[in-house]
């Protein structure tokens, strides 16, 4: 994901400033097609505002981004064409229903165009809409209306899908309808570029992740190369009631380290997670739930 | 033109929704005519043109409305993230509210014609140009307004107070000769001016009336200049403020 280049995203030397606050800093991704690729950081860490570069929504002062290998400072709005950006706040026209929301917005994505029933229905149908579709966005619940939001990204099958925090505020279900849908999209070629601070749900679904901290990116590359390279694997052996603790994941190195004192109640390898590695890397905290904080 | 169409027509579908726009620019106007033309000096020969720049300069609201509307839902940034251009953006939001002024100017002087006997000496061509040149200046204020306020408080304030001015400043309202000598001379250099002479001409002498259409579209053009040079589509405008 790391600053390879030719793929469906290419972003290299991001950078953005607001007033003497250094958004994003040199920030250098890329996503391959098929790629689903996680940018982790707290709030602040410049995601947002490098979905909004990418997105076109944000002039960087610096960088270059090529979408499907199109210059997007160029060629701007072939660029936009490729795109379909989630931002963290809903966008629907709430007076509207929801089927005449998501086929507007398929038609102004795709550049006006008719928009291809199949698809439409593939889309309505994985993400549980179809009892949604005549109810006009202002009678929806909130976690709906962000369902609603995001299908309105994904409806006219871009190749770079690009979300904000997309299942924030989404029951367990939706979560799951969308978290498939994407890993669709990326099995038929698109890439997804997940924004989000739920470490858990990038580890469990994302195959490369970007972690940013401070506006800069701190480690970027696949999500289990970054956890077998930074984190920190440990043996925890039970002894007579005691917990003892042994860097690495050999049992036997461990074992034998502890020598032979005692009877051993269990042995357990605690292999490290995208949390542990990201709170080494950045001091941040993390709580229970796998959610950073600042 | 398929997205502007696409546009268009979804602004269309929203005034479905929500008729305000509808009510304020035609059903507001021809009530106010009927039940207001009696009391003008001059009857509705004067009282139909004063209503019809009355209320499309306050009506230009509804212009920064269709604006500051989609940044309050958020779609303004869908739009930006499209691939459409700004000004077919700027075209489609503005082309039914266009129609609309179009549609209350002609509904207002048909009113007046057939309903309160307003006399008729001039050419219909040239009241038509009229209108069509009233109506471009009214689209590029409304278009001004939008670049030129950052809340949607300041569009309903500064629409309705420059609004009532403009129009009772070129005697809209009262006939401008009572009015001192100074704010005559403002008078002349705005457009609303040049609009009302234009209906005088056009209903009661039957006068030719090229050189209000010229002024009119002069002063469309200089301010749909100002509005485009102004208008920042990545500035955040805040719906309620």
């Amino acid at each position: 994901m790391h600053g390879e280049a030719g793929g469906n995203l290419d972003v290299r030397g991001l950078a953005k400033t607001y007033g003497t606050v250094r958004a994003v800093d040199d920030v250098t991704l890329s996503l391959a097609p098929g790629e689903f690729g996680g940018l982790v950081g707290a709030n602040g860490a410049g995601k947002t505002t490098t979905m909004s570069c990418v997105g076109g929504l944000t002039r960087p002062d610096r960088g270059t981004i090529r979408i499907c290998g199109v210059d997007a400072a160029r060629h701007g709005v072939a660029a936009r064409r490729e795109i379909g950006i989630a931002s963290q706040r809903v966008a629907l026209y709430g007076g509207l229903s929801v089927e005449a929301n998501l086929r507007f917005f398929a038609r102004v994505a795709g550049g006006g165009g008719p928009v291809q029933q199949t698809a439409f229905d593939r889309l309505v149908s994985a993400l549980r809409l179809e009892r949604l579709l005549k109810r006009p966005v202002v009678t929806l619940s909130v976690g709906q209306q962000r369902l609603v939001h995001v299908a309105s990204a994904l409806v006219h099958h871009p190749r770079v899908v690009l979300l904000d925090e997309p299942t924030a505020g989404l029951d367990a279900d939706a979560r799951n309808a969308l978290l498939a849908w994407l890993h669709t999209i990326t099995d038929e070629g698109a890439s997804v570029l997940l924004a989000t601070h739920h470490l858990s749900e990038v580890e469990a679904h994302c195959s490369t992740v970007t972690l940013v901290h401070r506006g800069r990116v701190v480690a970027a590359g696949a999500v289990s190369e970054l956890i077998e390279r930074y984190g920190a694997p440990r043996v925890e052996i039970s002894i007579d009631g005691e917990t003892v603790v042994h860097p690495g994941s050999d049992v036997m190195t461990a074992l034998t380290a502890v020598g032979g004192n005692g009877s051993v109640d269990a042995v357990r390898v605690v292999r490290p997670s995208l949390e542990a590695v990201f709170g080494r890397l950045t001091d941040a905290s993390i709580d229970a739930g796998g959610v950073l904080g600042k | 033109m398929r997205r502007i169409t696409l546009v268009a027509g979804n602004e269309l579908r929203l005034m479905g929704v929500d008729p305000t726009p509808i009510v304020m620019l035609l059903v507001l106007p021809v009530c106010a005519a009927l039940l207001l033309s009696d009391g003008f000096v001059g009857g509705a020969s004067r009282a139909i043109p004063g209503l019809s720049l009355l209320f499309g300069l306050v009506g230009v609201t509804a212009i920064g409305l269709a604006f500051f509307r989609d940044h309050g839902w958020g779609t303004w940034d869908r739009f930006r993230a499209s691939p459409l251009h700004h000004r077919e953006l700027i075209v489609a939001k503005v082309l039914p509210l266009a129609a609309l002024f179009l549609v209350q100017q002609t509904s207002l002087l048909l009113a007046g014609r057939f309903v309160l006997g307003m006399s008729w000496r001039g050419s219909l061509g040239w009241a038509m140009l009229l209108v069509l040149a009233l109506v471009a200046v009214e689209v590029s204020l409304g278009l001004c307004l939008t670049a030129f306020c950052r809340t949607i408080n300041q569009v309903n304030a500064l629409g309705t107070i420059a609004g009532v001015l403009l129009a009772g400043i070129s005697g809209a309202l009262a006939p401008l000769d009572r009015f001192p000598t100074p704010v005559q001379a403002v008078a002349h250099a705005l457009p609303p001016y040049w609009a009302l002479d234009g209906f005088h001409r056009v209903i009661v002498t039957g006068e030719p009336i090229g050189v209000n259409v010229a002024v009119l579209t002069a002063f469309a053009v200089v301010l749909t200049m100002v509005a485009l040079w102004r208008m920042r589509f990545d500035e955040p405008k805040r719906f309620y403020a």
